[in-house]
């Protein structure tokens, strides 16, 4: 299956899509209603089977990754001061997926929010375990300071 | 094959010598490697019972410092603790963003 039962998406135009039994969109012609989801999202793509006044079709809704600039401070304590990019995409379950090629943190969840949130959630802990690891480990202490570049955290 | 959270940490864990690498989240959890002359390799999995999406996959891949196809190899026992090795010391992907003088 391409998404997980009950999960909406959004579509370019701004419509909606959900499972088997909704409603892609209303018409002056009337509803079309998603029959099923045919493929799962190859490529940024995901096919649907919709049907409407008996007839039958399938559209293809892109995924595109798009970007985010994550910059100030993220939580309290902590912020960005270097701006940091990150792709946002979907995978095969519909969930958002917020990652970055610098640090290779990933954040996922079924809304863009809530992806977002796991991704700072994962960075925060990513720069906690390189700085505990540091003062041992030249190599990783490396590390730590360029990421510490990107990301400070200030105690209260 | 999609593979099981479960699976992958206990791959990681049993095969390639991973360990927990303490967390504070209550759905996921990081495991790190240390191997002599390179920064200690993290990776975060998430908790769930479903598979894994490809996307989180290629994340993971990364993580750990390795193509995809190559990640797929691990858990598919297809290569070995050795082959790992081997690999992020000779041609880790992404490279290393620091310097290593060994």
């Amino acid at each position: 299956m391409a998404t997980r039962q009950g999960r909406r998406y959004s579509t370019k135009s701004g419509t909606s899509v959900k499972t088997r039994g909704d409603f892609l969109e209303s018409t002056p012609r009337g509803r079309v209603a998603i029959v099923n989801q045919a493929a799962a999202a190859r490529s940024g793509r995901a096919f649907y089977n919709v049907s409407a006044r008996g007839e039958s079709a399938v559209i293809g809704v892109n995924h595109s990754p798009i970007t985010y600039l994550l910059q100030g401070e993220i939580k309290p304590g902590w912020t960005v001061v270097k701006p940091l990019l990150l792709t946002v995409e979907r995978d095969e379950h519909g969930d958002f997926v917020y990652s970055d090629d610098r640090f290779n943190i990933y954040g996922e969840g079924p809304t863009q929010s809530s992806a977002l949130a796991d991704y700072i959630v994962s960075l925060v802990e990513y720069y906690d375990l390189l700085a505990a690891r540091a003062d041992a480990d030249q190599c990783t202490d490396s590390v730590f300071s360029y990421l510490a570049q990107y990301l400070r955290h200030v105690s209260a | 094959m999609p593979y099981k959270p479960n699976e992958i940490e206990a791959k990681l864990q049993d095969k390639f010598g991973f360990t927990k690498a303490g967390t504070h989240s209550s759905d996921h959890r990081w495991y790190e490697l240390k191997l002599p002359g390179l920064p200690t390799v993290l990776t975060k999995v998430a908790h769930s019972r479903e598979p894994i999406s490809a996307k989180i996959e290629s994340k993971m891949a990364r993580q750990l410092r390795v193509r995809h196809p190559f990640f797929k190899g691990m858990m598919d026992c297809n290569k070995s603790n050795d082959d790992y090795r081997r690999q992020v010391r000779e041609d880790p992907y992404p490279p290393f963003d620091v310097i290593i003088i060994s």
